[in-house]
C-alpha cells in the first residue's frame, strides 16, 4: 500500500489515467476483484516474510515451486495490466534511459522502468522476491531478464532451458528433449529443496498439477463455445479472463470461477450451433499477443466494422497443462512434454496444420497477424504462414506491424486504412465461400 | 575439400566434427555488401540483419555446400531454422540443440546432442568419424588456436591494423584448416617482424556484438583506436582455450564449450564478465568500446548489467549501435574520436 500511496502522490495525473484504462478494459465485477486480489495477495508477501515469493517467467512450470510455498509474481502480468491501463510508456522510457534498447522487449522495459521508480504491481513493478525462475522456452529474453534482476537483487536464479522443437523433426525428438528437461526439473527440485531447506512437498505438488490441469481443462472447454455462433467470447474479454489461468494465484477460486462460467455457456447454447443473433460478419482469428493498451481497437474499431476475434492461440498456449501421472517422474516428463509443444512456439510444419484446423473449426474468415517488433520469437515465420494460408485458402490475412505493450509503435490513423483494406478483403472472401 | 556449411550466432559449432567427417567446416557469415532482399521476403525488417544476410546467403550459396547445420545461439537460429528449411535447398539441413546453460544436465544433453549429429552425418554422407579422426581433427583445431593466440598477443605490442586482424579471424572459421595452419605460421613470422605498436593509437577492449566484416574494423583504426582485445567469436572467443586431447573426443568438446568466453546468450553470464576482467587484467587498455548492432537482442539484453559492472570497476567506455552496412559512418568515427580524445585527456 506504501508504495501504492507513494504512487498516487508522485503520479496523481498517471494514477486517473489508469484508473480509466482499467475501466475501459471488458470486465466484469467479478474479474476485477479476482485481479485486485492477485495483486494484494503480491503485495502481501512483503509484509509476511514467513512466506517466499517466487518471480516467474510466463510458461515456467510454476506447480513446483509453489508445492514449495513460493507465490508466484508474474512482471509479464504486471506489465500487461500497465499497458491495459494505459501507464507504460513512462516506465518503457525509464528502461531505455537506463540502456534497454527501443527494439527490445516492451514487458521486459515495463517491468524494468516500474521497478525501478519503485511503483507498485497495479502499474508494472516487482518487489524484490526471494528466488528467480524463467525459461527459454518462447524466448531468451525471459532468462536474461530475470538473471539479470536476481543478481541485482543479489537472490537465486532458476533457469529451465527448453529446447527447440524445429521443423522437419521427427517425433521421437521430442521425448529426446524431455530427458533433459527432465533432468533440469529434478534439479529444480534440489534446488527448491536447498532453498527451503525442507523435503520437497509431493502431495501438494500433485494436488497443485491436479487443480492446473482442471483450470486448463476448464478454459479449454469454454474455448469451445467460441466455436458456436455467435462465440460465447471475444477477445477483449478473453485476454483479461486468462488471468486466474495464468497467474495460479488462488487454484480453488480459479475452478470455481471457470467453472461457473462453462455452465453458463452451457446454458446459452445447450446443443445449438447457433443462438439468436446468429453468426458475426467476419470471424477473426488473431496471433500472437494482444494490444494491451488498445482495448478499442478489439472492441470499437475493428467490431464497429463486424469483425470479431473468435480465436487466439495466444491465450490458448496457457492451457496446455495435463493431469498428473501415476509418479512423480511422469509427472515431470509430462510437464516437459507440455512445455516443448506450445501453440505460441510451434515449429512452422506445425504452426500452419494449427491454423488450418483453427480456419476450419472457427469457420474463420480472416486473421491478424501481429507483427510485434519487440517480440520477435513470437513474429518470425509470419510471413510463410501468410503465404501458406492465404495459398491454401485464399482467406485474408493482415499483417499488424506494431508492439503488444508499447503504444509508441501504434500508428492509428495508418492501421484504420489498413483494417478497412482488410475488411472489404473479407468481404469478398464471405461471398466467395458462401 | 569439400564445404560443410554452418550458421552459428557464436562459437557453439564443433568444427571439429566437420573435419573427422572430411569436410571443411565453412561459417556463415553473410555479406553485408549484398542487399537482404531475398530473405526480407520471409523475415520481417526488425530482426537482426545480419541473420537475414545469413539467409540470403543461405539461399544463393547453399549449391556449393554439401550440407548445413544449425546450432541454438540467440533467439535468431532456433526461430529462423524453419524459415531455412523452406527456402534453401539442401539435401542435409540439420539441428544441434546446444544448450543454453552450462551445468551437468546442459552438458549431459549436448554430448547427447554431438554423438547424434555424428550418427546423421555418418549415415547421410556414408562416411565414419571415428575417434581417430576427431583426435586428429582437435590436433588441428588446438594447432591453430595456438597461432591465433600468438598473433593476437601481438596486437598490444605491434603495428597491426585492426581489420588485418579481423581478416585472420574470419579466415579461421571459413577456410581449410591444413590450409590455415600455413597461412598463420608465414602471418606469425611476418607480424613479429611488424614496427612496435604505433604512439598514434589507443589500445582498446572490443566487446558487443559479434564483428562479422572488416568496415566495423576501419572506423576504429579511422579514429586512431586498435582493439588489442576482445570477447567475440570472430575474435578471442573462437582461439582463446585448447580443446583437450585426453579421453573420449566428444567429451573433450563439450567440456571445451563450457571453458571458452561465454557469448551473452549463455547463462549465468558472469562467465562473460569473468572473462572481460581477466582481459582487462593481463593487459593495459585505454578504455573499452562496446558496440552493438542494430537489433542484436542478446547484447541489448546484458549492455546495461554489463556496463554498469565495467564502469563500477573504474574503466572507460564507450556504447555505439551500429547499422547493418558496409558504409563508414562519419557520426561514428566523430564519437568515437571524442572517446579516444577523453581517454587520452584522463590519462
Ligand atoms: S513478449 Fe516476447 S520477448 Fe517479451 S517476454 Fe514475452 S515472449 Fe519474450
Ligand atoms: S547479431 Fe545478435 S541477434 Fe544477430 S545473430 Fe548475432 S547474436 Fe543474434
Amino acid at each position: 500500500m506504501i508504495r501504492l500511496t507513494r504512487f498516487i502522490v508522485q503520479n496523481p495525473g498517471l494514477f486517473v489515467n489508469g484508473l480509466k484504462g482499467y475501466l475501459n478494459q471488458h470486465l466484469s465485477p467479478r474479474l476485477y476483484q479476482i485481479m485486485m486480489q492477485y495483486l494484494n495477495r503480491t503485495k502481501m508477501t512483503a509484509m509476511q516474510p514467513w512466506k517466499r515469493f517466487g518471480v516467474f517467467s510466463a510458461g515456467f512450470p510454476t506447480e513446483i515451486p509453489a508445492a514449495m510455498g513460493y507465490f508466484p509474481g508474474y512482471p509479464e502480468a504486471y506489465a500487461a495490466l500497465t499497458g491495459a491501463a494505459g501507464c507504460s510508456v513512462p516506465s518503457i522510457e525509464y528502461a531505455e534511459s537506463l540502456g534497454y534498447g527501443r527494439d527490445l522487449c516492451s514487458y521486459m522495459k515495463t517491468s524494468i522502468g516500474s521497478s525501478r521508480m519503485g511503483w507498485p504491481e497495479d502499474f508494472g513493478g516487482n518487489r524484490v522476491a526471494d528466488a528467480y525462475f524463467s525459461a527459454n522456452l518462447v524466448c531468451d529474453t525471459h532468462l536474461k531478464w530475470f538473471e539479470s534482476e536476481a543478481r541485482i537483487h543479489n537472490k537465486p536464479h532458476f533457469a529451465l532451458d527448453v529446447p527447440s522443437f524445429v521443423a522437419g523433426e521427427h517425433e521421437n525428438r521430442i521425448e529426446e528433449y524431455v530427458d533433459y528437461v527432465e533432468q533440469q526439473l529434478w534439479d529444480l527440485i534440489a534446488f527448491l529443496e536447498k532453498e527451503t531447506g525442507k523435503k520437497f512437498n509431493e502431495k501438494k505438488f500433485f494436488e497443485m498439477v491436479g487443480n492446473s490441469a482442471e483450470i486448463c481443462r476448464l478454459f479449454r472447454e469454454l474455448s469451445e463455445y467460441r466455436k458456436r455462433f455467435p462465440a460465447n467470447r471475444y477477445f477483449e474479454w478473453v485476454r483479461t479472463f486468462m488471468l486466474p489461468m495464468v497467474s495460479q494465484w488462488n487454484q480453488k477460486d480459479a475452478i470455481r470461477f471457470y467453472s461457473k462460467h462453462l455452465k453458463m455457456a452451457e446454458k446459452r447454447y445447450g446443443d445449438r450451433q447457433t443462438i439468436e443473433g446468429g453468426r458475426e460478419k467476419y470471424r477473426v482469428l488473431w496471433e500472437g499477443i494482444t494490444l494491451w493498451y488498445n482495448v478499442d481497437l478489439y472492441q470499437k474499431v475493428l467490431a464497429d466494422k463486424g469483425a470479431r476475434i473468435v480465436a487466439e492461440p495466444y491465450t490458448y498456449s496457457f492451457a496446455g497443462r495435463s493431469k498428473p501421472k501415476g509418479s512423480l517422474k511422469e509427472t515431470l516428463r509430462q510437464i516437459a512434454r507440455d512445455h516443448i509443444l506450445v501453440p505460441f512456439t510451434l515449429n512452422l510444419d506445425r504452426r500452419i496444420a494449427y491454423f488450418n484446423t483453427l480456419i476450419q473449426e472457427y469457420d474463420l474468415d480472416g486473421i491478424i497477424l501481429h507483427a510485434n517488433q519487440s517480440c520477435r520469437p513470437s513474429s518470425t515465420g509470419q510471413l510463410d504462414l501468410q503465404e501458406a494460408l492465404q495459398k491454401k485458402w485464399g482467406i485474408p490475412v493482415l499483417m499488424m506491424n506494431t508492439d503488444h505493450c508499447d503504444p509508441r509503435a501504434y500508428a492509428e490513423g495508418p492501421m484504420n486504412t489498413r483494417i478497412e483494406g482488410f475488411v472489404e478483403l473479407m468481404e469478398s472472401y464471405v461471398k466467395r465461400k458462401a | 575439400m569439400k564445404l560443410f556449411a554452418y550458421y552459428d550466432t557464436g562459437h557453439e559449432f564443433s568444427e571439429e566434427i566437420i573435419m573427422a567427417a572430411g569436410f571443411t567446416p565453412y561459417k556463415i557469415l553473410g555479406d553485408v555488401h549484398v542487399s537482404n532482399d531475398p530473405a526480407d521476403r520471409y523475415v520481417h525488417h526488425y530482426i537482426c540483419p545480419f541473420s537475414r544476410s545469413c539467409l540470403t546467403e543461405g539461399m544463393a550459396r547453399s549449391k556449393d555446400w554439401v550440407g548445413i547445420a544449425f546450432c541454438h545461439g540467440c533467439d535468431t537460429t532456433n526461430n529462423q531454422y524453419d524459415i531455412w528449411k523452406y527456402h534453401v535447398k539442401t539435401d542435409f539441413l540439420y539441428w544441434i540443440n546446444t544448450p543454453a546453460k552450462n551445468d551437468l544436465a546442459a552438458n549431459t544433453f549436448h554430448e547427447k546432442e554431438l554423438r547424434r549429429f555424428i550418427t546423421h552425418l555418418e549415415n547421410h554422407f556414408s562416411v565414419e568419424i571415428t575417434q581417430d579422426k576427431l583426435s586428429h581433427a582437435i590436433q588441428t583445431s588446438n594447432r591453430v588456436k595456438h597461432l591465433m593466440r600468438e598473433l593476437a598477443a601481438l596486437r598490444s605490442v605491434k603495428d597491426i591494423p585492426n581489420s588485418a586482424y579481423h581478416a585472420l579471424t574470419r579466415k579461421c572459421v571459413q577456410m581449410n584448416k591444413e590450409e590455415l595452419v600455413e597461412l598463420l605460421e608465414d602471418k606469425l613470422k611476418e607480424w613479429k617482424n611488424l614496427p612496435v605498436f604505433p604512439a598514434d593509437r589507443e589500445p582498446v577492449l572490443l566487446t558487443g556484438s559479434d564483428i562479422t566484416y572488416g568496415e566495423v574494423m576501419e572506423i576504429l583504426e579511422t579514429a586512431g583506436l586498435r582493439a588489442v582485445r576482445d570477447d567475440l567469436s570472430l575474435g578471442e572467443r573462437y582461439f582463446a582455450q585448447d580443446i583437450s586431447q585426453e579421453g573420449d573426443p566428444v567429451k573433450a568438446l563439450v567440456d571445451y564449450h563450457t571453458r571458452i568466453p561465454q557469448p551473452p546468450t549463455k547463462i549465468p553470464f558472469d562467465a562473460r564478465l569473468s572473462y572481460l576482467e581477466s582481459c582487462l587484467k593481463e593487459t593495459p587498455v585505454s578504455g573499452i568500446v562496446y558496440q552493438i548492432l542494430k537489433f542484436c537482442e542478446p547484447h541489448g539484453l546484458d549492455l546495461p548489467f554489463m556496463t554498469g559492472e565495467l564502469k563500477r570497476l573504474g574503466h572507460t567506455l564507450i556504447v555505439i549501435e551500429r547499422e547493418y552496412t558496409p558504409t563508414v559512418d562519419q557520426q561514428l568515427v566523430s564519437r568515437l574520436e571524442s572517446f579516444r580524445e577523453i581517454i587520452q585527456r584522463s590519462l
